[in-house]
């Protein structure tokens, strides 16, 4: 009995410990064999015929190596300054996510289609895939800070 | 029984495994979502931390300072000994008023005659009716709460006389038959003042003059204890925000984005008091605007608050072999340091101006204004202030020295907290009383050390040398003195310390006298010099060091002040219009004494003697802090002595409960004496500053202890940790902005170093090398 | 009367009984209160032992397999609670991990903060105050939530950080 504990114990503690030296060996091997790009991915928001006034957008990648480098505003000049984000949020581990948020009470406010921000990446890997992105859309508002109907993108541009 | 442990084991490992593996599957596995690549492993960090620099620092002979920096009680004093320090402590809640029946009642401040009987909020009461306060460790160093006796007062116009000429210009690189303006066109700093933290804007602007790409390299100082958490990059009407970053890995970033074509900017913390911008791919005729926003809080000195922007980086001496430091050359040169400054001749004009302009809230009346570095236009109201730098003292070649005096004699308390995500923190002024004069001056062994190297020569030898003359003459008949120069060697006036007799006094003056400044730095000469002797135990060993600090290798001279210091006290006097604060303030703060600042227009006469002013009249010294029910942590600051105008200035983290007073206890002529002060934590009031503060402060502490060779690596895994939590600068974290959206034409062009102009009244031929041509 | 004579004693047990039995019964005189009594006590006969034993040791055998299978059960009780509890501890640490580094990257909800009282602190909060600076007004102390005796941009933008804080596990685990 005691030396079944014995081999129980040690197992347990190899496995895990194997386990853990392994996941992150092939994390660093992976990404040290791939090229580096970088790309724009600009952020839509369509609002249709109301004009947008606030919004703010949880965004994160559905796969590694994707590194946010820079972080701009939007087209129009009500969203014109870079949105506002937690920079801490960068540097967690596991589940790391970015909120975006940004408003205006300018009294010409975009609407339809248009692009709110741009977020610049640093790619690793194969240049011509664009990295896929969950968006989700949790405020969006118009200037009297009632919610609109409106929907989310991240599109990569030229 | 056996066997129940055993199941009961092989049951908790079990569980744990699965726990750990948990954690694993949700960093690595690919369903889960990620915007950047995971944080770096323990590995990664070590592996990225320069094998270099391990090397340097494990070569340093140190030791903890911790002993050094440790609150000493009371019974600690009685029975000479020193208890183990731990990191942080709860301390015991203390009661206010608690009877002091059984116990006999000593002399207290009240009776001394140091503080009305009826000031609000305060009285003395005998430490030991409260019983034993724990001990709290104070983290090393903190500008803050540095004890500072005097400032430079400089004249209001540019001293060589010559007018800004309004124009820019530089030499084209390669071509020194032309002259092309210069690519930093403009700096704009904008202040906001609140009590006293100061919340700044800095906004660098860069032309492109040429007809190519080029980039642009400019090393620049910011205040000390600046604590960098904004950055935005300006292209045209475009703002990009730059993101915060492990340094290894913006330096990829920057270098990747640079030579694809991609305007990208990095900014890096070289020193805590020197930073390197490098933009790249500026195309031609355009301009980037670089937006830096920091966090800072005033000096306090007798009743005035100072705000101190510097301008320029002063040119450093490396010693030979020195591959750490910051090289000095001529405009269009390189050096062998990492980091290098071109500085400009004295008849070229670099035609980059500065704007300056505060808006201060003081929360009390502001009862008077001095800016003697620069002319200022002005307009105070009560309590509010808005300070803009005139048009006509724009030349960035002197530090911004600015300070507005608050009124109010009596011992107030400010505490201002903050509440985020990240915890409690709360950072807290104590001020002293306002009179202690009737406290004996003990017999002293003063050592004064002059820095005769290169530097130096001309008007800051010439203030040096009159400081000491005085600083002689004011030596009492029961204290001795000792006269030490060093520049590629030290050299003393006598074998040991002499008796401050009148013939003595006049022999050293007639030694000084004869002092002039030629040669290297060799400031750990000087050092040795100065502490490697038997201390007199009669004496209290005092070594006032004179010099500009223009060395490249601060952390050996920190070291070996930390090393040999024992029982004495290190004054540091920095002279010139831009001495080196970086390792003047740490030379005071780890020799346990004060700095003294006086510009090239100052009188060094004045300077001393406020000098033995404060020193003769210790006020309530080996301070204990007790916050009662309220439990805090992490606490900087130093608070082992409280002197005339020398406030406490704490900073910190709660972790639980509340209190209204804190019990302030100590030894004032030699008598045990307390105060309690009133406190108002309201989280309904909140400073952003503050959180960003403190996580300075805790960087500086982790970096000091690097500097001690304590764990260097573990040290900067935590300062690279805890720098991207709060989103902060420090020397393992920069910040980043690269804008993919178009890559510009041609090559990734030209580097220029942006030239500065040499400080105010350092001669450029003795402080600047010619370095070597850039290839 | 007859004296009793007892028959031999080499004869069975059994069959002497009878014969008694049998003279009992044709024995006038003998009362028959005594006589059912002699009855009684001559024919209630020698216990069974060995089936009194059976049944004692089945009893004997019964009470200790009882008392095994209970020392079994408790057993089987202890291991599965040392379980039970282990499990439960598990869950309870697993449980706090996640919920106290919810927690830690948990955005501080300040009801100061929440400004159009949604019980959420957002960018619409944000946009709230923002409507309400107007440099031109009286100062508004409660909205100055970083006593520069200021309502300014700085404010809000204090709002927005918390706003756009993301409630996750914290990077210093």
């Amino acid at each position: 009995m005691r030396r079944i504990g014995l081999v129980l114990l040690f197992c347990l503690c190899s496995i895990t410990l194997s386990l853990k030296v392994a996941w992150g060996d092939s994390d660093i091997q992976s990404s040290a064999s791939k090229a580096i790009s970088f790309m724009p991915m600009v952020l839509m928001i369509d609002s249709g015929d109301v004009p947008l006034a606030a919004y703010q957008v949880k965004i994160s990648a559905k796969q590694s190596g994707v590194k946010l480098v820079g972080i701009e505003g939007g087209a129009h000049k009500s969203f014109s300054d870079a949105p506002y984000y937690d920079p801490t949020a960068l540097h967690q581990a596991g589940n790391a996510t970015i909120i975006l948020a940004a408003y205006s009470l300018d009294t010409h406010l975009p609407h339809g289609k248009c692009r709110v921000a741009t977020l610049h990446l640093q790619v690793t890997g194969d240049a011509e895939i664009t990295p896929e992105f969950n968006i989700e859309l949790t405020v969006v508002s118009d200037h009297q800070q009632q919610p609109i109907a409106a929907t989310a993108q991240l599109l990569r541009t030229k | 029984m056996r066997k129940k442990i055993i199941i009961t084991l092989v049951g908790i490992l079990f569980i744990i495994g699965i726990v750990s593996c948990e954690n694993i599957t949700d960093t690595h596995t690919g369903g889960t979502s990620v915007v950047v690549d995971p944080a770096l492993t323990n590995n990664e960090l070590k592996d990225l931390f320069n094998k270099d620099e391990q090397e340097r620092l494990s070569a340093l002979e140190v030791k903890s300072v911790e002993a050094n920096n440790r609150l000493i009680t009371t019974e600690e004093i009685s029975t000479n000994h020193q208890i183990p320090s731990p990191l942080s402590k709860k301390l015991k809640p203390c009661k206010v008023g608690s009877p002091l029946s059984n116990r006999a009642k000593p002399k207290s401040l009240t009776s001394l005659g140091y503080i009305a009987q009826d000031e609000a909020g305060m009285r003395a009461e005998t430490a030991e009716a409260k019983g034993a306060i724990e001990e709290m460790t104070i983290q090393p160093f903190d500008a803050d709460a540095l004890w500072v006796i005097a400032k430079p007062e400089g004249n209001v116009y540019d001293t060589d006389g010559m007018p800004t000429e309004g124009t820019m210009r530089t030499k084209r690189p390669g071509d020194d038959t032309q002259y092309i303006p210069l690519p930093l066109k403009h700096t704009d700093v904008k202040g906001h003042i609140s009590a006293y933290i100061a919340s700044v804007d800095v906004i660098q602007k860069f032309h492109n003059p040429y007809d190519t790409k080029i980039e642009v390299e400019y090393v620049f100082p910011l205040p000390q204890n600046a604590a960098v958490n904004d950055f935005v990059m300006t292209i045209g009407d475009r703002k990009i925000r730059g993101i915060i970053r492990e340094r290894k890995e913006a330096e990829q970033i920057y270098r990747a984005a640079r030579k694809q074509g991609y305007a990208a900017s990095l900014l890096n913390q070289e020193r805590p008091n020197i930073f390197t911008q490098k933009v790249a791919n500026i195309e031609p005729l355009k301009e980037i605007d670089i937006h830096i926003h920091y966090f800072n809080t005033l000096t306090y000195h007798k009743g005035w608050y100072e705000f101190v922007f510097p301008m320029v980086v002063g040119p450093r001496y490396n010693p030979a072999g020195s591959t750490d430091g910051i090289g000095a050359v001529t405009s269009g040169k390189t050096s062998s340091q990492p980091v290098t400054v071109s500085y400009l001749k004295p008849n070229e004009r670099s035609g980059h101006d500065i704007a300056i302009s505060l808006d201060i809230d003081a929360g009390v009346t502001i009862e008077d204004i001095a800016c003697r570095s620069h002319v200022i236009e002005q307009d105070v109201h009560d309590n509010r202030a808005n300070i803009t730098l005139s048009a006509l003292d724009s030349i960035p070649n002197k530090d911004f020295v600015f300070r507005y005096k608050v009124a109010g004699k009596n011992i107030k308390t400010s505490v201002i907290t903050h509440h985020d995500k990240k915890g409690d923190y709360f950072t807290m002024m104590l001020y002293p009383p306002a009179e202690m004069r009737h406290l004996k001056r003990t017999a002293m062994e003063m050592i004064f050390v002059l820095d005769c190297s290169g530097s130096m020569q001309g008007e800051p030898m010439r203030q040096a040398k009159e400081a000491i003359v005085r600083g002689l003459k004011q030596l009492d008949k029961n204290d001795t003195f000792q006269v030490i120069r060093f520049s590629n060697s030290a050299s003393t006036f006598g074998d040991q310390p002499v008796a401050a007799t009148p013939e003595n006094i006049r022999e050293a003056i007639a030694y000084v006298e004869k002092l002039h400044g030629s040669g290297g730095t060799q400031m750990i000469e000087g050092v040795k010099a100065a502490l490697n002797f038997p201390h007199d135990k009669n004496r209290l060993r005092l070594v006032s060091f004179m010099t500009d600090g223009y060395i490249g290798n601060e952390k050996t001279i920190l070291a070996a002040i930390d090393d040999h210091l024992g029982a004495a006290r290190i004054f540091s006097f920095g002279v010139g219009s831009s001495p080196n604060r970086y390792l003047m303030d740490r030379m005071a703060w780890f020799g346990k004494g004060a700095v003294a600042y006086f510009g090239k227009n100052d009188s060094p006469t004045k300077v001393m003697d406020q000098f033995y002013e404060t020193i003769a009249h210790p006020g309530i010294t080996d301070i204990k802090l007790d916050f009662g029910a309220l439990a805090v942590t992490d606490l900087f600051g130093q608070c082992n002595d409280l002197f005339i105008d020398r406030p406490v200035i704490i900073v910190g983290k709660i972790t639980d409960g509340h209190t209204d007073t804190i019990t302030i206890s100590g030894r004032a002529n030699n008598q045990p004496c307390e105060y309690m002060v009133p406190i108002c934590f309201n989280k309904d009031k909140t400073h952003p500053g503050v959180a960003a503060i403190w996580a300075r402060k805790k960087i500086e502490s982790l970096a000091n202890g690097a500097i001690k060779g304590n764990d260097a690596i573990e040290a900067t895994q935590e300062i690279t940790m805890l720098a991207l939590h709060h989103g902060l600068m420090s020397k393992f974290t920069s910040f980043i902005a690269v804008d993919s959206s178009r890559v510009t034409a041609g090559d990734h062009g030209v580097t220029i170093n942006v030239a500065v102009p040499v400080p105010d009244g350092v001669k450029y031929e003795t402080a600047v090398g010619l370095g070597v041509p850039k290839s | 009367m007859k004296p009793f004579e007892p028959q031999s004693v080499l004869i069975n047990g059994d069959q002497k009984m009878q014969q008694n039995n049998e003279q009992f019964e044709n024995d006038i005189a003998l009362p028959l209160a005594l006589s059912e009594d002699l009855k009684t006590v001559f024919t209630s006969g020698i216990p069974d032992h060995r089936a009194s034993d059976l049944a004692l040791l089945r009893d004997a055998r019964d009470h200790f397999d009882k008392i095994k299978h209970r020392k079994k059960r408790q057993r089987v009780q202890y291991i599965g609670k040392i379980w039970a509890a282990m499990l439960l501890m598990a869950i309870g640490i697993y449980g706090f991990m996640t919920l106290s580094s919810d927690q830690a990257g948990m955005p501080v909800q300040y009801a100061m903060f929440d400004i159009d009282r949604n019980g959420d602190i957002d960018i619409l909060d944000c946009m709230t105050l923002a409507a309400k600076n107007d440099p031109a007004a009286p100062f508004i102390e409660k909205y100055d939530f970083n006593h520069d005796h200021l309502f300014d941009q700085k404010d809000i933008d204090m709002i927005a950080m918390s706003a756009v804080t993301v409630n996750t596990r914290g990077v210093m685990q």
